[in-house]
């Protein structure tokens, strides 16, 4: 490992699958894009910018915890080896489990993978990728015979013709869409189609713009290939020579041929979907880009299969500008897959005996060739639980230990209720985590603190294949360890040392590269041959390269070009698929879609902590129509509660026609940490595509229903750590962070009458909290009343401790003044207008738009009343949307003196 | 003071009194050219008018200037008279006749004759006079009061009685040189100009002064010999009796209507006028602490000033015919006590609207305890009914204009920012 940071690291961003290289300035806490890295060539969205601001160790766990009490690490790992022991002993290897996490590095999952299905012989390791990436990885596989991205991002820039469906491309693969944008102002006739049940900030620049009712997209797909087929525009010879399956799939497509019964069953203009067939089938260079709005899904594997489809019978796939390219959520995603960190793959894209039976004479020949490599006599011959069947066999008791790494199933797993109290029953617990306070740390019986993104060394994949370096700048924290470390020394307290004895990441690559090559003689497109023997030196210097790699210097950046696929008769296999709908199974008035909002990331473990990056949406939100608002008699911002048999969700109404009637929409990312009731999750069902296994979290059903507030309350303390003192008092909370204290947000339903109580109780319980974090001296305070309306501020030694207001309605606050009230020592002036909520001389309070570089609506209106005609005219003026860019859609919005689009 | 003397015993306008309403009456005529030539001030005491506002300061520093501006004449002639008490008017022959025998007449008279202290019940009309209690006990209204103070030594006690605003401030005055007690009846300080919160301030902030403040404590009798003063008082504490250098009276004031009513004008509690101040013989006028005008008596200095400024135009009216007519209007305005380390401003009245039951009456208020800041405003239907102010007093100017402001162009009640608007808006 690199004892010192050198004046520049090369590394790569951890968030999204775009997998951007960033380059941090000498050690310190600059982070700034890589110009070389081809994923991004120097762009960062607004979380990439805002990197460093997440790189302080507050919060951090800096050392092993066990049953709740700090440990060192030889008493961590003797304790998590002797009671998994007991219980492989007591109930078999099966008891045990991993859940694993994008977020980890390949070596990481690497080992991990080797230690559970190879040496304790579970093979109940899954992925929180199962929730992001499954079904595409099922369509490829049944598509070309592997996991395999055909194309690459140039694609993107290539193509006349980019169809975007169920990806909000604009806000979670933002550099991505500036490619894309960038591509399409240099030639401006590049037509972009988005297909997506909400207008999002993607399809602001769509050419043309399909609001499709959730789940049709089969059925789109199919009408497209059966009326490109009629049109005789289907790539015969390609198909003849490198297909199998079409003549079944179009017959099974004919039932789709009429647009206007199409158009009717996807709720779409018949205009627009005959266009939108017109101009696919007139331009030979076309991308579809697919995400999550296509795999999480209870038919995501027919949705991604619908897609290629349409690729394979057009001759649209591995070639400059034509592909279908899925584009994954999490850093590392594709590197999980490729070392088998799923419960229902071996290692390496080898196949368990049962993948290969019929297709191969001798099935286990993969199988017996990874058991000798890894010198693994427990090697799992079958597939195990994947995540929802995991956690499911783990509330019965069937599984006794699971350990949990980088990710937050607590949060993020549908019936998240039912997976902490899964939690709560399982017997041993085991967590690797950077942060002390997730929701799932909270249900750890042993924790184990993990390397961050800047301590981290190893490699990742992102969506186009291409494997980058994530590379150290910092010094671990405290006690902290590298993910595949952690796993290393529990295997060996587990007696697994010679498998397990690695000094450095570099030695796990090459072990990985090697096992790619194993049976492999062009049988399988994962090949990393060229990186088997590479030296240390070599892994330090990589530089980002698409694998396949079986040698060096080896163009991969498109396949399946020559027509070679990786099934057994090596073509590729069009599927016919049936096109109807499934309807997800709770019953309720309306469809709910879940997924991500511009600058949060995952369940905000980090991007939580940058002040900058919540106040594009500082709460958990429920989009919807206005009509469906006027039934409920609902206004913006008004407090709502979702709810059906799993569980109770609060947000704000956010009303907008950017949503269908009768389909809401909520953002993924709050949990526990940052709110009471916030977690979208809980409400989503078992409901999974059966080949994939992947939940659908963009239809769950659910009721809505208004909560009555008598009073909004917002509360400013430097206690960052109120949130379960107040969620018993109030039916909603949520927290903000901020540089210098915490926002708790509230909303109190609690009779009018009963308000003055309720209030000063609040206000208790903060004297107290201010007394006892301040040895013992109660707080000056400030107040001003109104019948129905309270404001207090508390002071110490002329230092603001707490400020609180609550009425019916609040005064617009400025939180940026507020925030430096807390910083700096109160003059009178300022104590004056603390209660105000803002200074005289007022800031812009308004709804920010540019996180980059702070820019709020009210400057920009301002801006164009003033003449301004064009975003590049505010950029000039005000710098918005001149950094990541990934404001420009509300901008525009702005510019068309429309009402801003919030989802 | 310039005055030409004037041997002529006619004059087109005699002014009763010379105190600050005369003199500011003496100072708008002299800006109009078409006012009485002829003019003759009779005042009581031997000085020129004086700012009578400023003897709490003059207490406290003897060097304090009480001056009011110097007086320009401009074309009338003017005649002042000190020392010269009037004693009976004839209305008839529209003459007047004073206690050393002179005779006057008029053609326009005006009443400036202001109002007398209000004494407590067991004093006599020697007390009263200062002759007795052996001049342990007098009610500040002049410099000579002021004077006979100054002879206390240093550390004497002098008890106050009265809780308004004369009495706290006299008590403040004094308090840097003398012990000082403040006997006051009402529940709190100030109780018809200030809230019981406002009020505690103000006692927390007098008391820090050294200051001892008697709350529902009544004085029923005093004894005096030539070194000692004893004060028998009851209070919460029951009957006890207090021995004391000094008593002040600071018990409010009464209108100086007698001589008014000697003369068959019509009075009440004060000489009743009219909007032109004119009272119920025609050319006969009252101003300033003497007037009573639309059943209200006035005791502060800006509407006594506004009296001055319509009567000077009402007296040169015949000559300005087919003018509109001045027209005095009692405006709600500020009253701001200073006592230095804490400011106190008060508009509307107060008094009614802690009584005032209706629940439509909302009440903001704003406090810092620490840094002595107070706020309450009353509002009824979004129309501003008054305010109290401690501390930061830089909104009083604010809510006076917003007394003044109907109720549609006000913020309404309910609003995001109402509360904002009212508590915190600067003017």
């Amino acid at each position: 490992m690199q004892s010192h940071a050198p004046q520049n690291t090369h590394s790569t961003c951890p968030y999204c699958g775009v997998g951007c290289g960033v380059v941090s300035n000498k050690g310190s806490a600059t982070i700034a894009g890589d110009l070389l890295h081809p994923a991004n060539f120097g762009r960062l969205c607004v979380k990439g910018t805002a990197l460093a601001e997440t790189l302080n160790t507050q919060g951090r766990l800096l050392q092993p915890v066990v049953d709740g009490m700090p440990a060192d690490w030889p008493l961590a790992l003797t304790t998590a080896a002797s009671r998994l022991q007991k219980i492989i002993v007591e109930h078999g290897p099966g008891s045990v489990a991993m859940y694993l996490s994008g977020q980890l590095l390949t070596e990481d999952y690497y080992v991990a993978n080797k230690l559970l299905k190879g040496f304790i012989g579970s093979s109940h390791l899954d992925t929180n990728s199962r929730l992001c990436m499954a079904s595409t990885v099922a369509g490829h596989k049944r598509a070309f015979g592997e996991d395999v991205v055909p194309g690459c991002y140039e694609d993107l820039e290539l193509a006349d013709l980019t169809v975007l469906v169920g990806s909000n491309l604009a806000w979670a693969h933002p550099v991505l869409f500036q490619r894309l944008l960038a591509a399409k102002a240099v030639s401006p006739d590049k037509k972009i189609v988005v297909i997506d049940p909400r207008r999002t900030a993607t399809a602001e620049s769509a050419d043309l713009f399909l609001p499709i009712r959730p789940g049709t997209d089969v059925a789109m797909f199919s009408g497209l290939l059966a009326y490109l087929a009629r049109q005789g525009q289907l790539d015969t010879d390609f198909t003849e020579q490198h297909c199998t399956g079409l003549t079944q799939t179009l017959e099974a497509a004919q039932c789709w041929l009429n647009i206007a019964q199409l158009a009717d069953y996807c709720d779409v203009p018949v205009s627009d979907l005959t266009t939108f067939f017109q101009w696919f089938g007139a331009t030979a260079r076309t991308v579809t880009v697919f995400s999550q709005g296509i795999n999480q899904a209870a038919n995501g594997t027919d949705k991604v299969n619908a897609i290629i489809n349409v690729h394979l019978a057009t001759g649209r796939i591995g070639k400059p500008g034509a592909c279908p390219l899925s584009v994954t959520g999490q850093p590392n995603a594709m590197g999980g897959r490729e070392v088998g960190a799923l419960a229902n793959q071996l290692a390496g894209h080898l196949r368990f005996p049962s993948e290969l039976t019929g297709i191969d004479e001798t099935p286990d020949a993969e199988w017996q060739a990874l058991r000798q490599f890894w010198r693994a006599p427990d090697l799992v011959q079958q597939g195990g639980y994947t995540a929802v069947d995991l956690f499911a066999a783990i509330g019965r008791g069937e599984i006794k230990a699971v350990w949990i790494m980088a990710t937050n199933p607590v949060v993020s797993m549908p019936q998240a209720d039912l997976v902490k109290q899964a939690l709560q029953r399982c017997e041993l617990v085991l967590v690797s985590d950077i942060y002390q306070d997730s929701d799932t740390v909270a249900q750890a019986d042993i924790v184990f603190p993990a390397l961050g993104f800047a301590e981290k060394d190893g490699t990742v994949t992102n969506s186009e294949r291409r494997i980058s370096r994530q590379r150290a700048f910092l010094p671990a924290p405290g006690e902290a360890r590298a993910d595949w470390q952690i796993v290393c020394d529990v295997a060996k307290a587990l007696g697994f040392a010679h498998g397990f004895n690695y000094q450095n990441p570099a030695q796990i690559f090459r072990e990985h590269a090697a096992l790619t090559t194993l049976c492999n003689n062009g049988r399988r497109a994962l090949d990393l041959t060229a990186c088997r023997a590479m030296s240390d030196a070599a892994y330090d210097a990589w530089q980002p390269q698409q694998w396949p790699l079986p040698q060096v210097g080896y163009d991969s950046a498109r396949l399946f070009a020559n027509g070679q696929f990786y099934t057994a008769d090596r073509k590729a296999k069009l599927v016919p698929l049936s096109g109807l709908e499934v309807l997800p199974r709770q019953g309720g008035d309306f469809v709910l879609n879940s997924g991500r909002i511009r600058d949060q990331w995952h369940t905000m473990t980090r991007t939580g902590r940058v002040p900058a990056l919540m106040q594009h949406q500082s709460e958990p939100f429920v989009a919807m129509h206005p009509n469906d608002a006027r039934r409920y008699q609902l206004k913006d911002g008004d407090l709502v509660e979702l709810s059906n048999a799993l569980g109770i969700f609060r947000g704000r109404a956010q009303l907008t026609d950017a949503q269908r009637c009768g389909e809401l929409f909520v953002p993924m990312h709050w949990s526990g940490q940052f709110g009471f009731l916030s977690r979208c999750d809980v409400l989503y069902d078992d409901s999974r595509d059966p080949i994939s296994r992947q939940p659908a979290f963009k239809q769950g059903q659910v009721q809505l229903k208004k909560l009555v507030v008598s009073a909004e309350l917002v509360l400013f303390s430097r206690q960052p750590d109120l949130l379960p003192q107040l969620h018993g008092l109030c039916s909603y909370v949520v927290t903000v962070p901020h540089a210098n204290m915490t926002e708790y947000r509230m909303a109190l339903t609690v009779p009018a009458n009963a308000l003055a109580q309720l209030i000063s109780l609040i206000s208790h319980q903060l004297i107290s909290a201010i007394q006892q974090s301040a040895a013992g001296a109660p707080p000056e305070q400030i107040q001003a009343q109104a019948p129905q309306h309270w404001r207090q501020a508390y002071v110490q030694d002329d230092q603001l401790q707490a400020l609180l207001y609550a009425g019916p309605t609040l005064p617009a606050l400025d939180r940026a003044w507020l925030d430096q009230c807390f910083a700096n020592l109160l003059t009178a002036t300022t104590r004056r207008q603390l209660l105000r909520g803002a200074p005289l001389e007022a800031g812009d309070c308004s709804a920010l738009v540019c996180s980059c570089f702070q820019v709020r609506q009210q400057s920009i209106q301002q801006a164009i009343t003033k003449g301004a005609r064009c975003s590049a005219s505010l950029g000039q003026q005000l710098k918005c949307g001149t950094g990541c860019g990934s404001c420009l859609p509300e901008i525009r919005q702005l510019l068309q003196h429309a009402p801003m689009l919030k989802i | 003071m310039t005055a030409h003397s004037h041997h002529s015993t006619a004059y087109d306008l005699i002014i009763i009194g010379f105190g600050m309403a005369s003199h500011r009456l003496l100072q708008e005529l002299g800006q109009l050219s078409l006012a009485p030539k002829r003019i003759l001030v009779l005042g009581e005491e031997t000085l020129p008018a004086y700012n009578r506002v400023l003897l709490p300061q003059l207490i406290e520093d003897s060097s304090t200037d009480i001056s009011l501006p110097a007086l320009n004449f401009g074309q009338n002639i003017v005649t002042v008279l000190s020392d010269e008490k009037v004693v009976s008017i004839s209305r008839q022959t529209q003459q007047l006749h004073t206690e050393s025998g002179k005779c006057f007449v008029y053609r326009k008279l005006v009443f400036a004759t202001g109002s007398a202290p209000v004494f407590p019940d067991f004093c006599n009309e020697e007390d009263i006079a200062g002759s007795g209690m052996y001049g342990r006990m007098l009610a500040l209204r002049h410099t000579g009061d002021v004077a006979k103070i100054s002879e206390f030594p240093a550390g004497s006690h002098i008890v106050i009685q009265g809780g308004g605003f004369i009495a706290l401030e006299t008590a403040a005055a004094l308090s840097a040189h003398y012990r000082v007690s403040v006997c006051h009846r009402g529940p709190y300080l100030m109780n018809r100009l200030l809230d019981e919160t406002a009020s505690l301030l103000l006692q927390a902030s007098l008391e820090q002064r050294g200051i001892e403040v008697l709350l529902q404590t009544e004085i029923n009798g005093a004894k005096a010999s030539p070194h000692k003063l004893q004060l028998a008082l009851s209070g919460p504490a029951g009957l006890r009796t207090v021995a004391a250098e000094l008593l002040i009276a600071a018990l409010g004031v009464k209108p100086r209507c007698e001589l008014a009513k000697l003369a068959g004008i019509n009075t009440n509690r004060g000489i009743l006028v009219n909007h032109q101040m004119q009272s119920s013989d025609p050319d006969i006028f009252a101003i300033g602490e003497c007037a009573e005008c639309n059943g209200e008596t006035v005791g502060l200095v800006a509407p006594v000033y506004q009296q001055a400024v319509v009567l000077a135009q009402v007296l040169t009216r015949p000559v300005l015919s087919g003018q509109t007519h001045a027209r005095y209007q009692a405006n709600t305005s500020a009253t701001n006590l200073k006592i230095s380390g804490l400011a106190i401003s008060t508009v509307g009245d107060i008094g009614a609207l802690l009584k005032n039951t209706n629940p439509a009456l909302n009440s903001l208020v704003y406090q810092d305890q620490q840094q002595g800041d107070y706020r309450r405003i009353w509002l009824l239907n979004g129309q501003l009914q008054g305010a109290v102010l401690c501390g930061d007093t830089s909104l009083i100017q604010h809510y006076q204009q917003l007394m003044h402001v109907p109720q549609t162009t006000s913020p309404a009640a309910g609003t995001e920012d109402w509360l904002n608007t009212w508590l915190f808006q600067v003017a």
